[in-house]
């Protein structure tokens, strides 16, 4: 085999088995196909299926996989060391992932221990790092305007703040009209429906800041026109996970309502395709 | 009415190169690299500096008051010092302040220095986060990531040529990166690879691709500003501040995809600045346009944005090779912000490395003809600009 970085490809997929750690894939079902072109490559499957591991040498074509990865030996061996930064081979297209994204960042670095090789021992000089993690409890006052929103999701309603001067509405209400330099007190109720002005398909898997959980991708942000507001301004707003395929720009959707209402933004689930 | 007491020179620079990881240096030390720089450039010592202006994006390393700890590598010890905060314009908002503080006469000689040094602090899409407002958006908020700008893009110009646009100017980006050896990513891209990026790069939001976004980088940098009687004492080589503006618009996220646009803060700032310093024609006047491109699509829209142009004028400059570093007026000549990132100090290196190229100093990402009028900008927050214009004579 040939060797890069002092070791080869195939020692990563022998090692495979000797490195999974199933405690750490509670409820995986993946298939990851590995295509490492280039002198020493080779095909492999890896199938993580309860707490259980099968490593495969293929020959011929790859079958289909949860995931699928390509890049030539010296990337694969080097990324896996730790020696190649991955996200820049990533993104110079070196290497490169087919299907769930979230398999490679999430599941792997977990189901397997490091792998290391033969006489890549620690060096003598060893970088202390220090990890920590805080949780902070935090409570915003809402005012006025925030507080008659919230109030309204509570009763399934939606209201917007209308500019005195320029008439335009404000969704979520807010104090000022910022482009007149007015007070804008006076609500109105808009939506339920609204029409999708713009909208984002999220595939990178970030923290939802309320929760700190990390959220299942791909899902939809919204950005609404909402029935009877001014169309400079939108709503946005999480899509049901169900239409995540289906969405398109213009569409009309409608609200779906938490049946426990506490006057809250979990009052409100998230909207959906209104056919 | 914007009016200066007194005329503000750039009279030192020092950067640190950007990397993904500066693991040899603590905080301090980074800073100090960048501040030897600029003390060494100017040919000054730490007591010729009057005040020191600090600043990085709010908590993103979780150091609170991180200007009284980097007091070791700014000097700050027993002067005056600022902190200032403003996201990811804050690199442009030190230059505005130090631009202030000797333009009022308060301070002759002010250093100010920004820097991030990301690996130290986990997830910047998590943090940025915090911006949002948290009583709604902040649940909806993806940091900085979005395709809505991509789709606007592609509703105006059709998908085959938005996206191709799109990728050249990030190749074009990139071409110029491996120019800078201070650069943080230098792929080698080259234009033949356009269409399999285009289909390859993993997407991370809709249309925005990894290959489209900025990178997170570490690293400082660090300028020395002067009134005109100490600048041209200090140097040879002043570049002059001619004016500063900074736009803000209302936080709220959802409205910069509305249905009907509203204005945005960067052509607001341009269509004032430009006005009240006579510019009518941006492309014709600028010799170079350091641009704060988050991602390749924001950057595609905001050379519309910030030069005044309309139509499909921005997209015939990239597809007409008008904005590389040979071409009628260079944008980022340094690689920009897809290229190196360290977010305090990105928008502070667009001033920095504007001056660079007045100056004549940017080595091999040097513009080949005169660079005597230049345009810098900084961007954060939900929408906010900040617009800089460097002069090489004092002439206006």
């Amino acid at each position: 085999m040939t060797e890069y970085f002092g070791t080869n490809v195939e020692a990563i997929f022998d090692t495979m088995p000797e490195r999974f750690r199933p405690d750490q894939v509670k409820d995986v079902d993946v298939t990851i196909g590995y295509d490492i072109t280039g002198e020493g490559g080779g095909k492999w499957v890896v199938t993580i299926q309860q707490e259980t591991l099968k490593v495969e040498k293929i020959s011929g074509d790859l079958p289909p996989c949860s995931v699928t990865i390509t890049a030539d030996a010296q990337t694969f061996i080097g990324g896996t060391l730790g020696k190649i930064d991955l996200g820049t081979a990533l993104s110079a297209g070196k290497f490169k992932v087919n299907g769930d994204i979230s398999i490679m960042t999430g599941i792997v670095p977990k189901a397997f221990k490091k792998f290391k090789a033969a006489g890549d021992e620690p060096k003598a000089e060893e970088l202390i790092s220090l990890k920590t993690s805080t949780s902070i409890d935090q409570r915003f006052a809402t005012g006025p305007h925030m507080g008659k929103w919230f109030k309204g999701l509570k009763e399934k309603k939606f209201y917007a703040s209308r500019c005195p001067s320029c008439g335009r509405t404000q969704v979520p209400p807010r104090e000022v009209c910022a482009e007149c330099v007015v007070r804008s007190d006076e609500f109105i109720e808009i939506g339920p429906k609204g029409t999708v002005a713009n909208m984002d398909v999220v595939y990178y898997a970030s923290p939802d800041p309320l929760t700190g959980k990390v959220r299942s991708t791909p899902y939809v942000t919204l950005y609404l026109w909402m029935d009877g507001s001014t169309p400079g301004e939108c709503l946005s707003f999480d899509l049901n996970p169900k239409d995540t395929h289906r969405i398109k720009r213009g569409m009309r959707v409608r609200p779906v309502w938490n049946e426990v209402r506490t006057g809250g933004i979990d009052d409100l689930l998230y909207f959906e395709i209104d056919d | 009415m914007a009016r200066k007491n007194r005329n503000v020179a750039i009279v030192g620079i020092g950067q640190t190169e950007y990397s993904s990881h500066k693991e040899h240096q603590n905080q301090p030390e980074m800073i100090n690299e960048a501040f030897r720089a600029a003390l060494k450039d100017a040919n000054l010592t730490l007591d010729d500096i009057d005040c020191i202006v600090h600043g990085n994006m709010e908590l993103f390393e979780s150091v609170h008051q991180p200007d009284l700890w980097h007091v070791l590598g700014t000097g700050a010890f027993g002067k005056p010092q600022f902190r200032i905060t403003t996201g990811g314009t804050t690199g442009t908002t030190l230059v505005c302040a130090a631009d202030n503080l000797v333009a009022s006469g308060m301070y002759d000689v002010v250093l100010a220095i920004g820097f991030e040094k990301l690996q130290e602090a986990g997830s910047t899409t998590a943090g940025i986060t915090n911006m949002a407002d948290p009583l709604w958006y902040r649940h909806q908020q993806t940091g900085a990531l979005t395709s809505a700008e991509a789709n606007n893009i592609i509703d105006e110009f059709g998908e085959d040529r938005a996206r191709r646009a799109a990728m050249k100017l990030r190749i074009m980006m990139d071409k110029h990166a491996t120019l800078n050896p201070r650069a943080h990513r230098r792929f080698g891209l080259e234009y033949e690879q356009m269409e399999d990026l285009m289909k390859t790069s993993p997407p991370l939001v809709g249309e925005l691709r990894l290959i489209h976004m900025c990178s997170q980088s570490d690293g400082a940098c660090a300028m020395i500003f002067a009134c005109e009687e100490k600048a041209k004492a200090i140097t040879s080589r002043p570049v002059w501040i001619r004016d500063h503006i900074a736009v803000h618009k209302e936080e709220t996220v959802a409205n910069n995809y509305a249905y009907e646009r509203p204005e945005t803060s960067h052509h607001r700032a341009a269509t004032e600045l430009f006005a009240r310093n006579g510019i009518t024609d941006p492309v014709e006047y600028f010799d170079v346009f350091e641009m704060y491109d988050p991602s390749a699509w924001w950057g595609l829209d905001w050379i519309r944005e910030f030069l005044l142009l309309e139509g499909d004028e921005h997209i015939r400059m990239v597809e007409n090779d008008e904005l590389t570093i040979d071409g009628k007026l260079p944008l980022n000549p340094s690689g920009g912000v897809t290229s190196s990132n360290p977010i305090g100090a990105t928008a502070m290196a667009r001033v920095a490395e504007a001056a660079l190229q007045i100056r004549g100093d940017a080595g091999a990402h040097q513009i080949k003809k005169e660079v005597k009028h230049a345009l810098a900008s900084g961007f954060g927050g939900t929408m906010w600009t900040v617009l800089i214009m460097l002069e090489k004579d004092l002439d206006w």
